[in-house]
């Protein structure tokens, strides 16, 4: 069941919470005078508003906040087993912006974080510092994979809806032109992309459209952009050379007749964009740690979170049957159209 | 419902008219309540908010009512030159001074009223620090315990300044006339606001309501379920109304059906779990 925003709602960043530390940062100056409408209230540490545990994430996502952050922890992670890393040993990935405006019902952040403010480090040159390290790191031990970084940069957000407030992608994208020997990966399912056309494309820079059936963005991807306006900016990419994925994930169980609806979808991709531009198809049905879907039950109204799934290994996802089911059947479906050494199931 | 606690009986006076309020106990703490809101004066100090606090929301948990929301009301000292005597304030930051603790209010509803920031004290003295814009015995106390019992969105603490606080000069005694016209000055603010957070309040409700739960546990004893079957049961009921956007109220056909035996149950469990998952 969705709730829509009410006019008894604050508006998206009333308020601003800024950690004292994040003062030093140019950065916060610049977010602040782009948002000089919202309350500011001083705090000390981001987790005194983020991580209480007394928080309603489902009303929150009505009338966001920000945080902006010093990160003082860990900068770089290992990718999870859950996402895919295109047979590359060293798959990281990082956050510097946490959460999402975009309102998705199968959004495994709901389950994982206790708040949907929006949270920005601000410190992005610790990033990079960090980085530099690692790639030095990998360089000096070519036993530890080929040598090359694969790096998710929007796992836990998708960052480009937030470009025109916290500049970041002019840094990656020089950070990326400078180091070859980093793959950098941004996920998304905005429209956002002409921000791309101001540079030149790069071999080791890709953007992964998330895309699912008109349907399905209908139910359960609130506020994000039609089928039809991502396979446009898609093309509009392509054409100017970007290397570019698409993610048919999670593919999620719509209904009996699911097939025939997937079926017409990758029609509809293969007669919007040149599939043989595209770099690689990932597939993946929904899945997600338990834990995170006891938190879906709590809040949720959605039936993503009561289908009855199977667990195992604390991985929730739909039964093994159905699961191969959807999998082979999606796969099929693509590789009538599409070079299957490319397509990678998660 | 909403939860009021405010200090003084004075600063209690003019809201007790205003929402027709009864008085129902004395003791522990003095109360008093209609069908919409309930209110206690807890008496100064940070010890005295939390026990009343607490002993207002004591019932709030085990209703699982996310239409609650309590506010602690009174006046309080200004530290800065931010806001003038007879200012409403809607606090965003409670600090507790003495033990350094910070709170902040979840405020997702659209206002119209100034907002600051709070630190309670136990006592003033000479090396006393001014770190926030206002200051107070009671909220962060309040704060504390209310949100233990609600989410931090339905906690709220609003003041109304009724003096400037200043390091050299000692505080002045305030009449109770000049407190109760403070707080008769802003009734309309404090209760146009009340009503903005209970609409808001009011957009979060969890997919079982009581009706659905009585359904399931009536299910439940009639059919022998275990409880893992139970919560099973719950979870495809939750499906089906999350899916349909209704209850499954076909399932009152099974009010009357007593199983012979356990196998039985069993199937019929499993067919009336299919008929949810459809
Ligand atoms: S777009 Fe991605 S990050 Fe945003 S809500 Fe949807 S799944 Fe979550």
């Amino acid at each position: 069941m969705k709730i829509s925003k009410q006019n008894y709602t604050n508006e998206t960043f009333s308020h601003i919470y800024i950690e004292k530390d994040a003062l030093n940062y140019p950065l916060t100056n610049e977010i602040t005078s782009k948002l000089n409408k919202s309350k500011i209230v001083y705090i000390d540490n981001y987790n005194e508003i983020f991580s209480r545990k007394n928080q309603n994430p489902f009303l929150q996502k009505l009338s966001p906040s920000l945080i902006l952050a010093v990160n003082k922890g860990d900068f770089i992670y290992k990718g999870s087993p859950l996402c895919h890393d295109f047979e590359q040993q060293n798959f990281y990935y990082t956050n510097f912006i946490v959460n999402c405006l975009f309102d998705c019902d199968y959004c495994y952040l709901k389950g994982m974080n206790f708040s949907s403010h929006i949270l920005f480090f601000v410190n992005l040159s610790d990033y990079f510092h960090e980085l530099s390290r690692l790639i030095n790191e990998i360089k000096e031990r070519p036993e530890r994979g080929q040598g090359k970084i694969y790096l998710s940069i929007s796992y836990d957000s998708d960052i480009l809806l937030f470009e025109g407030i916290y500049p970041f992608l002019k840094e990656w994208i020089e950070f990326a032109e400078a180091n070859p020997l980093i793959t950098i990966e941004i996920r998304t399912k905005s429209t956002n992309y002409k921000k791309f056309l101001n540079y030149s494309p790069l071999e080791n820079l890709i953007i992964t459209w998330s895309i699912s059936p008109q349907e399905a963005i209908e139910k359960y991807e609130k506020n994000t952009p039609s089928l039809e306006r991502r396979l446009m900016a898609i093309s509009q990419l392509l054409q100017k050379g970007w290397k570019v994925n698409l993610a048919l994930d999670p593919i999620l169980y719509i209904g009996e007749n699911w097939q025939e609806k997937y079926k017409e979808f990758i029609n509809s991709i293969s007669k919007k964009i040149n599939l043989k531009k595209i770099n690689a198809i990932t597939l993946g049905v929904f899945r997600i740690p338990v834990d995170y879907l006891k938190r879906f039950k709590k809040f949720f109204k959605s039936p993503i979170a009561f289908f009855p799934y199977q667990t195992t290994n604390g991985v929730s996802t739909y039964p093994e049957e159905l699961k191969s089911k959807m999998i082979e059947f999606v796969y099929s479906e693509l590789e009538k159209i599409y070079n299957k050494t490319n397509i990678y199931v998660v | 419902m909403l939860y009021i606690i405010s200090a003084m009986g004075i600063e209690a006076r003019a809201i007790i008219k205003y929402l027709n309020l009864k008085k129902t106990t004395d003791r522990p703490f003095e109360t008093y309540q209609n069908e919409e809101a309930h209110l206690v004066i807890s008496g100064v100090g940070k010890i005295n908010a939390a026990g009343a606090t607490s002993y207002l929301l004591k019932d709030t948990l085990k209703d699982l009512n996310h239409s609650d929301y309590a506010i602690n009301l009174g006046i309080c000292g200004s530290l800065n030159n931010k806001f003038n005597v007879g200012d409403l304030v809607l606090v965003n930051k409670v600090v507790d001074y003495e033990k350094k603790r910070k709170y902040y209010t979840d405020i997702l509803v659209k206002h119209n009223l100034k907002e600051g920031s709070i630190q309670s004290i136990d006592t003033l003295h000479s090396n006393y620090e001014f770190e926030e814009d206002l200051v107070d015995m009671e909220s962060s106390a309040f704060f504390e315990i209310a949100s233990k019992f609600l989410s931090v969105h339905q906690v709220y603490v609003l003041k109304i300044v009724s003096d400037k606080v200043s390091k050299n000069q000692p505080l002045e005694r305030l009449t109770n006339k000049y407190i109760d016209e403070l707080i008769y000055d802003k009734l309309e603010e404090i209760f146009s606001f009340t009503k903005l957070v209970s609409s808001l309040l009011k957009l979060f409700q969890p997919i079982l309501q009581q009706q659905d739960e009585e359904i399931i546990k009536k299910i439940s004893i009639t059919l022998k379920l275990t409880f893992s079957q139970t919560k099973q049961l719950e979870n495809a009921y939750a499906y089906f109304k999350s899916n349909k956007k209704v209850s499954p109220l076909f399932l009152e056909e099974y009010f009357n059906y007593i199983p012979k035996s356990k196998k039985e149950r069993d199937a019929i469990f499993e067919d009336l779990k299919t008929k949810l998952y459809k």
